[in-house]
């Protein structure tokens, strides 16, 4: 072997072991991972389930095993969140994240006088003990805890029916043991019917206060009108998942007005024209 | 005594900034718009008159018969209803009425008709063109971004005839607020002056919010914005509110130089002051101004809101008959104890009476929203709209042109002819509209060329085609009228009418450059309708 190729040799053993073994360490571990499961599977088909109306007969048991119907939450608006209570990863996040949202839209509506939350368990292992558990490690200030209902089904049978119905898929991943399912919270009118899908990472408290304000259809109270104003001025949009400007709004207003102030100064620059200098 | 200029020269037709000759080019192009939209309505009605495709493609049906509604709406409304009003006659007899030599800016005005017949000519395009409109002349999206007709050209026309429109209603305001004769009093105008007042404002404030809809479809179609694309963001809905924000206050920009005229004639051929001048004036005229711009959402009750907002507009809506009704008293009572004159312009006025009761009592079962949301979108909708603003405001527009043709031409109109015509408008329009009545509130919806689901509804469609092409008979009988009376019509004398409004006491038939011999003063007591004092 010539020198030449011990020296290649060597620098080339040297480079794999201080370069490029890090560096593929490195890389690796800052590589952008891919998940194994398409985020597109849990996307919901809004312009299919929008508008679709709850099942109110659906019997529920609540946090403290009082036997409720869904048809008792739909007299106001309500969010409605699908968790499972064993859940050790998302789910605590999405309903604090929920917990977040509202606590800043508290000041302009009111959890169980204006609107209800409800989370329901979408898992059929769920008991009243795991939902005890799932509560306590929510962190929920007394002025959501009024209008905040946890429950599960009873009969669990019926999960399937009761979360098809708006679209909410969910799979159980037997090697991870855990579900997958989207992190949404629904948000449905005083007649039950599915108004907006909030995909919560992506959303601000202005969205939560507007998809309520849109909730109640029209139904505002006199202190509210400057809150209703404030939701024509916001519009769903539903590549981002998020309320943008109504921009063809301010287009028209500006538009309005301009209108007024041709007819102001058609009428006042000729006045002043025809002054004498 | 006339000092109009003899000859014919084409150039000085085109480059004229006399208001008199601007309000002949803009009756000339709103006449021409009506003659091609009435084709349309005669091809709309062949169409509908029997099941199936009768005379359109049945491929390409739908598409084609589109096309047809679009020119016949565009060209109606854009083309000949607001420009045959607020610009033929605002243009003529306006200046004349308040003794004023011409508009305050007579070049804008120029231009503003030379704008208008850019928007013919756009709007003629659709016949020419391989992709012609065919989005209504409302423009919804989504269909009017997605559909493969040229929504461009709609666009470009609302936007010349909007602006030239615009131009007018800052002309007139001005020259209203500051030429009127010396002593004449905001109390001493003629009623066509304050309609056309009020009709400019309404359109100079809404006209910009139609502009700005439209702009943004356009942008939405051929420059990939989401203004109305609910996927991004979007507002489709917004579009419809925009829309009607300008295009039902429109009605009464149509609506209320229409009155003014009716006003005019029939206050002059019964030899009666109006009846509650005031009441008329303020109450009635800005009544509706101020309540125009709050009654459009009546034309989305079934496209979802809230119910407080259906109640609120119901409760406006119905409110505007109000004023609309202190009009309609004024127009009453001064035929009371009249001494009628049956002269064309007058039969045509009594017409629009009757015409205008039909319209607006079958616009309140439209205003109330348990009734609306039946008969939305059916052909009783057609038909009221027909009869309370294109019929209506049609008819007043030969009332006018048969009361001042004298004043345009210094000839008299054939009036047996005249007669004539009318009687064939007006039997046929009742033998069009009324079946369409009857079938909408069985369900005939609007806008279809075909009804196969309703074959019971097709001798109906019979009569109403037979109706309309009375109509037809009776439109080229009126035209072909002016033509021969305009051409070797017996001379006038210069007040044939016997009025009393400052165009015929003070100024030539037909009136020349400066429009008055000498400048015109009026005193405390000059009122346009002192009949019963003379």
């Amino acid at each position: 072997m010539s020198a030449l190729c011990r020296y290649l040799l060597f620098g080339l053993v040297t480079w794999t072991l201080f370069v490029g073994v890090p560096g593929a360490g490195w890389a690796e571990y800052f590589r952008q991972r891919e998940s194994d499961l398409d985020q597109g599977l849990f996307r919901i088909d809004e312009t299919r389930y929008l508008g679709v109306k709850l099942d109110t007969d659906v019997a529920l048991i609540d946090q403290t095993g009082k036997a409720l119907k869904l048809g008792d939450f739909v007299d106001k608006p309500l969010i409605l969140v699908f968790s499972y209570y064993q859940c050790d990863g998302s789910c605590s996040a999405v309903n604090g994240e929920v917990i977040a949202l509202l606590e800043k839209v508290i000041k302009t509506m009111r959890a169980g006088e204006d609107y209800r939350v409800l989370t329901l368990s979408f898992d059929k292992a769920d008991t009243q003990e795991t939902m005890a558990k799932f509560i306590a490690k929510l962190a929920m200030p007394p002025e959501l805890k009024a209008g905040w209902t946890f429950a599960r089904l009873a009969d669990p049978e019926r999960i399937k029916e009761v979360t098809e119905k708006v679209g909410f898929r969910f799979f159980w991943a037997t090697q991870d043991k855990i579900f997958y399912h989207p992190n949404v919270a629904m948000v449905l009118t005083a007649d039950g019917r599915v108004s907006r899908y909030m995909y919560l990472l992506v959303n601000s408290p202005l969205d939560m206060q507007v998809a309520l304000m849109e909730a109640r259809q029209g139904e505002i109270k006199p202190h509210e009108v400057i809150n209703y104003a404030i939701s024509l001025c916001y519009s769903y949009n539903y590549k981002e998942g998020r309320y943008t400007y109504n921009i063809p709004l301010f287009v028209g207003l500006g538009s309005f007005l301009f209108g007024i102030g041709m007819l102001l100064v058609s009428v006042f620059y000729y006045k002043i024209r025809r002054k004498p200098r | 005594m006339s000092t109009a200029s003899s000859g014919f020269s084409l150039k000085e037709w085109v480059f004229t900034t006399d208001h008199k000759r601007i309000g002949i080019l803009y009756l000339i192009g709103s006449i021409a718009a009506f003659t091609l939209a009435g084709l349309m309505a005669l091809l709309i009605r062949i169409e509908q008159s029997s099941l199936g495709p009768t005379i359109v493609n049945p491929n390409t049906g739908g598409d084609q018969y589109n096309v047809w509604l679009y020119f016949h709406g565009a060209a109606m409304i854009l083309g000949f209803l607001i420009p045959g009003l607020t610009g033929f006659a605002a243009n003529y007899f306006l200046p004349l009425m308040i003794g004023a030599k011409d508009v305050a800016f007579p070049r804008i005005n120029a231009l503003s008709v030379w704008l208008f017949f850019g928007g013919i000519v756009l709007a003629l395009l659709t016949f020419i063109v391989s992709d012609p409109p065919d989005v209504m002349w409302t423009g919804y999206p989504p269909y009017s971004i997605r559909t493969g007709g040229n929504t461009a050209l709609y666009v470009f026309t609302v936007h010349l005839l909007g602006f030239a429109s615009i131009l007018g209603a800052v002309n007139f305001l001005v020259t209203v607020i500051y030429m009127r004769a010396p002593g004449m009093g905001w109390n001493q105008m003629n009623l066509f002056v304050w309609s056309t007042v009020t009709a400019f404002i309404i359109q100079l404030v809404f006209v910009p919010v139609l502009a700005a809809a439209v702009t943004m479809l356009l942008f939405d179609k051929y420059l990939g914005t989401h203004f109305f694309d609910p996927s991004a963001g979007g507002d489709v809905l917004l579009y419809q509110n925009l829309f009607w924000f300008y295009s039902h206050p429109a009605v009464y920009v149509i609506l209320l130089p229409a009155l003014g005229i009716l006003f005019e004639i029939i206050s002059t051929c019964t030899r009666n002051m109006v009846f509650n001048y005031k009441a008329a004036v303020y109450g009635g005229m800005w009544g509706i101004v101020l309540i125009s711009g709050e009654v459009w959402v009546h034309h989305l009750y079934i496209s979802g809101m809230p119910d407080w907002i259906r109640i609120g507009q119901m409760v406006s809506t119905l409110l505007i008959s109000v004023p609309v009704g202190l009009l309609t008293i004024s127009l009453f009572g001064t035929l009371y104890r009249g001494a009628i004159h049956f002269t064309v312009a007058m039969h045509y006025a009594l017409g629009c009476l009757f015409l205008f009761l039909v319209g607006g009592l079958t616009g309140i079962p439209l205003a109330m929203t348990v009734l609306d949301v039946h008969l939305s979108e059916t052909s009783f909708v057609h038909a009221h709209f027909h009869f309370i603003m294109g019929i209506f405001a049609a008819f007043t527009v030969f009332a006018a042109v048969y009361h001042w043709f004298p004043k345009m031409t210094g000839r008299l109109p054939g009036a047996a002819m005249g007669k004539l015509g009318f009687w064939l408008n007006i039997i046929g329009v009742h033998v069009t509209f009324y079946p369409l009545f009857w079938i909408g509130v069985k369900g005939m919806p609007r806008r279809y060329y075909d009804y196969q689901m309703f074959p019971e509804f097709e001798p109906f469609h019979k009569i109403a085609t037979l109706g309309a092409f009375i109509v037809a008979a009776g439109m080229a009988v009126t035209i072909l009228n002016w033509i021969i009376s305009a051409i070797s019509g017996e001379k006038s004398p210069e007040n044939p009418w016997k009025s009393g409004s400052l165009e015929w006491t003070h100024c030539p038939s037909p009136p020349g450059p400066g429009n008055f011999p000498k400048d015109v003063t009026v005193t405390a007591d000059w009122h346009p309708y002192t009949y019963g004092k003379n």
